[in-house]
């Protein structure tokens, strides 16, 4: 687990989608109980159309089928318990796979296989259960997909002991991150945003990992720290440069795992600065960034020179026009406020 | 003599190892032994012990809360259950799951679920694993006749066709659902028929004559082993005991447990068969029944003597299975 | 125990049952008994039910009688078979007591049991365990410290982003640090730890940026045009600082009380991180005037036997005149202790007894009232003197005690103007204050303490009516005056500040 070491070889350009396509891909080449599981995830079952018309529907386990055959590239019918139920037992019994919740909506019908099940085997069977699955699905408002297929959950995973939650702003970390997921031997639940899919980086080709529990910091400073998740990463990282004008310099902090969760990062941090301010693109109530506030609330409160601020979205399910749902997730001009908040302006 | 005498004994004896198990774990719940709920299964031991005994400790099977009596077919440690049951730290799962959870890997039995219908997508997991990896392992998972009607058994009746995964669903009719009857809780007239309609296999057999119950077992298992996909056995029985220890079982007819007991009684009705057929004798019989009741003496003993998990330790541990 | 004895006792139905009341036998002592007989009722807070037989044998014995209450777990009824003596059955049921369930309670008593966490060590780095090392720079060239700058390149070692900038900062070399954060990584505590074990502590060496600590506009808040002047010119911002002045104003003291806070040497101590209590102190040296007012008022109160004299007076009337001299005259400026300073010159002429100077051995009785105004500045209290103020009008004595207090201020009051004094009047009235008692300035004999007039309830010709009431306290050397005539000079008092007509001529 004690890695920092980073891969050497050759970069490239290439999108979210792209990383963690190549993740899934060169780990099935070097591991073959390494299975995919999910509906659509090639496509075109049972139809006189194109096998793999889909590659899932996002498009991230394209070419995957034609590679490795529908043995280990399975397309399912639209139970979601029985797929991620599946999975667990397979899981349980030799496989490692990457099950598909097509929209991370969908743990409302197979929850119990995910908390009640998957989650808790090592633990109530004393043990000797392992369950080495990545569930991924996508997360998150921004696409106009409406309520119920927008939302981020990553508060209700958070809290259940036995998950581990990983959530990838970029695709060099989603890349290293799916790899150590499926090579984890617990149940990992991959959130992916779905407004990042064609977001890029430098990516490299070789296979490489990112521990889990180990933030990162995207922007150095030292007078505000702004702890953000996902695709609210970009967002802090735009309102941070947009201080900096004014002088005043933060520590972006983007955890990448919310469970295990970086606290020790975060506490480092706000001992430097004293102010804090969190971006989450859950509802204010139980989210990360509450969570997050009451630790440091707990563990740093002598270091802190103001009240810490969470820019959230609201409590409300994700409207569907346009302009409401621009509202609804925080934004850059939000984000600068609450820091100028904590300073006092 | 179609039955090897081996075999004929080594049936009885977990049968009746059940049977004096499961009547225990009443006494003991009684006693205040047993901390929580206990759901037991004597009545019901034919089925188990049929479906589970030609299995290998690479076939899985899943269970549901009422689960001793599979995990004991299966080659769970008699020992090990009770002290598992107790909550002891040397219990099968160390004590963190007792009698609704308890669970065995190195067995073969990937756990009895407090979920209605938790088991069989698991199973079908299992199943898909062995599938995958090219091996002739089979699943076997255990449901009630409450659970038949869960959303969870009906996909992976369905997901288990589609993916023609080796997977041989038993369902235990024994007439209840908990208080319910399965004549108003089961829509259709037949579960067999509903289970055929998914495109599988599906046979009907009587619970409490093994015989029956374990040639329709060795069809099944076969059919999966050899490739061919997942099937179905409806097999009727009874249970003697209420849905969980302490249940006053208002729902039950008059006498109608009395005369379960003497009527229906699986191991009754396997005596007098073997001996009918001269299969066994008496004595052999009787010799074994007091083995069992020395084994189960023993292994409640053992647990009441057993340690307790010492939460200083044993609370916070085997939350992940790597590092977190 | 014999396997042929067997105990009957009461069942656990369901979670909640703890005991059980005995109800029918349906069988008799001596009666054969088959496994499933029924063989007693037992009624329980929510049900009937019947215990049945699990074993076979003879009934030897009930314990349980019908009516009986028994614990879960008691012994009701004895079954062996019919061999079995009498005294074994006996023997029997007295072994096993009536105690009831065994149920285990150490897992309760176990779950109380101290719960300690297993998580990583990054937990206990709690940032208290630190102290404020005093300034030891980091130009310190002892040997420990120097070495902990040696090593090959660290960029691959296991450190926190913020523990890996500090390194970097200070120059100090991962491979020497032992790491204890998250799985082993080289956390900020474990830097701070290294570094302070070498002797040295972690101060910013970057230049003091300018710290746009309060981006806050200051120019609403309230401030003497010197403390503004100085909290520009020191880069300070008014919101920051604490106002002690007059009418909640910051200050010149406050923005130096801030600014010496500051100074101590460089960095806002963020690497430093401070005790959770700090509390900052600024030494004064005594000015001289502090110095002599502390001397003298500790002589009077340890020489001179002070005692008090208590009176209200209403001041309606009083407020009526102010308001019509204030209105007709507009030099005038009276204020209510001008009236009072009026009111005490002219008791003071009706009693010369008050009106006097001691020295410990002489008494100096004075013909005209000299009256101490007192006056709160800067440095600590004045009291300037109205000379001969028995002889001057309202009008008049207001012109000076304004004149001097303004002087006092600015510090330019003459000695001859200050030192001295027949009588001293002090208001602590636009404070608020309702009453208070004042000590005795020496070488005079009183000293009159006036409160804030406040709107009260008093009851005139029997009936309630509202008027502005104020306290007035004297304290007098009892050395020198007596209680009878510090009372009669309060009461003659009263009546000039209650019927201000009364001071005219």
């Amino acid at each position: 687990m004690n890695t920092s070491a980073k891969p050497t070889g050759k970069t490239s350009i290439k999108t979210y989608r792209e990383a963690i396509n190549d993740a899934l891909r060169q780990e099935m080449r070097r591991d073959p109980t390494v299975i995919i599981i999910g509906e659509e995830v090639s496509g075109g079952a049972g139809t006189q159309g194109q096998d793999d018309a889909y590659g899932g529907v996002f498009g991230v386990t394209k070419g995957l089928m034609p590679e490795f055959g529908r043995e280990r590239v399975i397309d399912t019918p639209i139970s979601e318990s029985a797929i991620i139920g599946a999975a667990s037992g397979a899981a349980n019994n030799g496989l490692r796979p990457v099950a598909e919740l097509m929209f991370m909506d969908f743990i409302g019908v197979c929850f119990d296989q995910i908390f009640n099940q998957a989650a808790k085997f090592h633990y109530m069977f004393g043990g000797k259960s392992k369950t080495p699955m990545v569930i991924r699905g996508t997360v998150g408002a921004g696409w106009r997909a409406g309520p119920q297929h927008s939302n981020m959950l990553h508060p209700v995973l958070t809290h259940m002991p036995g998950l581990k939650v990983v959530m990838p702003s970029n695709a060099y970390d989603a890349k290293g991150l799916m790899v150590q997921a499926i090579r984890d031997n617990d149940p990992v639940m991959f959130l992916e945003h779905k407004v990042m899919y064609d977001t890029t980086c430098e990516v490299p080709d070789e296979l490489y990992t990112i521990p889990f529990g180990e933030a990162s910091f995207v922007r150095e400073g030292t007078d505000v720290t702004i702890v953000a998740i996902s695709n609210m990463v970009p967002r802090a990282i735009a309102a941070a440069d947009e201080l900096a004008k004014s002088g005043i310099s933060c520590d972006v902090i983007d955890p990448r795992t919310v469970s295990p969760l970086d606290d020790e990062a975060i506490l480092e941090s706000v001992a430097i600065t004293g102010r804090l301010v969190i971006v989450d693109e859950a509802h204010e109530r139980c989210s990360l960034a509450a969570d997050i506030s009451s630790i440091v609330a707990e563990k740093g409160f002598y270091s802190l020179k103001a009240p810490i601020r969470k820019v959230t979205a609201p409590h409300t399910p994700v409207p569907f026009a346009p302009g409401l749902e621009d509202a609804y997730i925080p934004s850059v001009d939000r984000i600068i406020e609450a820091v100028k908040d904590v300073l006092g302006a | 003599m179609p039955y090897q005498t081996e075999f004929l004994l080594r049936v009885y004896r977990t049968m009746k190892t059940i049977r004096e198990f499961e009547e225990r774990c009443i006494k003991e719940f009684e006693n205040g032994n047993i901390p929580g709920f206990v759901h037991v299964s004597n009545g019901q031991e034919a089925v188990a012990v049929a479906a589970c005994i030609e299995l290998s400790d690479k076939d899985i099977i899943g269970s549901t809360h009422r689960g001793h009596g599979h995990s004991l077919a299966k080659g769970c440690d008699v020992g090990g259950m009770m002290k598992e049951i107790m909550g002891r730290a040397t219990g099968v799962c160390k004590g963190k799951g007792g009698s609704m959870h308890i669970a065995d890997m190195d067995k073969g039995m990937i756990g009895a679920n407090a979920i209605v219908g938790g088991g069989p997508p698991l199973c079908n997991g299992a199943a898909l694993a062995s599938k995958t990896l090219g091996t002739k392992d089979i699943a076997l998972s255990f449901s009630g006749d409450g659970s038949a009607n869960q959303g969870t058994v009906l996909e992976s009746l369905n997901f288990a066709v589609v993916l023609k995964l080796p997977h041989v669903f038993i369902f235990e009719n024994n007439g209840y659902g908990e208080g319910t009857g399965v004549d108003y809780a089961l829509g259709c007239k037949s579960l067999t028929e509903r289970n055929a309609a998914f495109g599988m296999p599906s046979e009907h057999v009587n619970g409490n004559d093994f015989f029956a119950i374990y040639d329709a077992c060795q069809r099944a298992i076969k059919h999966a082993r050899d490739g061919k996909g997942p099937s179905a056995i409806e097999a009727e029985t009874v249970r003697f005991d209420g849905h969980f220890v302490g249940d006053p079982q208002l729902y039950r007819g008059k006498d109608e447990i009395k005369l379960a007991r003497k009527n229906r009684d699986c191991l009754k009705l396997f005596r007098e068969r073997v001996t009918t057929e001269k299969w066994l004798t008496n004595d052999q019989l009787d010799a074994v029944d007091g083995e069992v009741m020395l084994l189960i003496e023993k292994s409640v003993q053992e647990a009441l003597a057993a340690p307790h998990p010492d939460p200083a330790t044993d609370l916070l541990a085997d939350v992940y299975s790597s590092v977190y | 125990m014999s396997n042929d004895i067997k105990a009957i006792s009461m069942p656990k139905w369901g979670m909640e049952m703890s005991e059980g009341v005995v109800g029918d036998w349906h069988v008799n002592v001596g009666d054969n008994v088959s496994a499933g007989d029924d063989l007693v009722d037992i009624e329980t807070s929510k049900i009937v039910n019947t215990v049945t037989a699990s074993e076979s044998g003879v009934l030897r014995l009930i314990i349980g009688k019908t009516g009986d209450t028994l614990d879960v777990g008691a012994i009701l009824g004895v079954l062996a078979d019919a061999q079995t003596s009498d005294a074994e059955i006996q023997a029997f049921a007295n072994g096993l007591s009536k105690q009831g369930i065994t149920e285990d309670v150490q897992e309760s008593k176990a779950a109380a049991a101290e719960i300690t966490s297993t998580e990583p060590v990054h937990q206990t780095a709690a940032t208290s365990e630190l102290k404020s090392t005093p300034a030891a720079t980091s130009t310190d060239t002892s040997n420990s410290l120097s070495s902990l700058a040696a090593g090959d390149d660290d960029s691959q070692l296991h450190a926190s982003p913020i523990a890996r900038r500090l390194a970097k900062q200070y120059g100090v070399n991962l491979h020497n640090i032992n790491g204890t954060g998250r799985y082993g990584r080289i956390s900020k505590h474990d830097l701070e730890t290294a570094v302070s074990n070498a002797g040295g502590s972690l101060i910013a060496q970057q230049a003091p940026r300018s710290q746009p600590q309060r981006i806050r506009d200051d120019s609403a808040v309230k401030a003497t045009p010197v403390a503004r002047r100085m909290a520009k010119d020191l880069g300070i911002n008014l919101n920051d600082c604490r106002n002690s002045g007059n009418r909640g104003r910051v200050c010149k003291a406050d923005v130096e009380a801030l600014a010496s806070l500051s100074n101590k040497q460089t960095a806002p101590e963020p690497t430093t991180v401070a005790a959770p209590v700090e509390n900052p102190l600024t030494s004064q040296a005594m000015s001289g005037m502090r110095k002599t007012i502390a001397e003298r008022l500790q002589s009077s109160k340890q020489t001179a036997p002070h005692f008090r004299v208590q009176i209200d007076a209403n001041i309606d009337a009083l407020l009526t005149v102010r308001k019509q001299i204030n209105a007709a005259n507009t030099q005038a400026k009276v204020s209510v202790n001008d009236f009072i300073v009026k009111a005490c010159a002219t008791a003071l002429a009706q009693f010369p007894a008050v009106n006097v100077q001691f020295d410990g051995q002489t008494i100096k009785q004075f013909k005209h009232a000299d009256i101490s105004v007192a006056v709160a500045i800067d440095e600590g209290l004045i009291t300037p003197i109205v000379k001969s103020s028995d002889t001057k009008g309202l009008i008049e004595i207001s012109n000076e005690v304004r004149d001097l207090a303004t002087r006092a201020k600015l510090g330019r009051l003459k000695p001859e103007e200050f030192q001295g004094g027949t009588f001293c009047v002090s208001n602590l009235g636009m404070f608020g204050i309702k009453q208070f008692d004042a000590i005795i300035n020496p070488p005079q004999g009183a000293i009159l303490a006036v409160g804030a007039g406040e709107q009260k309830a008093i009851v005139t010709n029997g009936s309630i009516v509202i008027a502005t009431v104020l306290t007035l306290t004297l304290s007098s050397d009892h050395r020198i005056i007596d209680g009878a005539t510090a009372a009669q000079f309060m009461s003659t008092l009263k009546g000039f500040i209650e019927q201000p007509a009364t001071m005219l001529g």
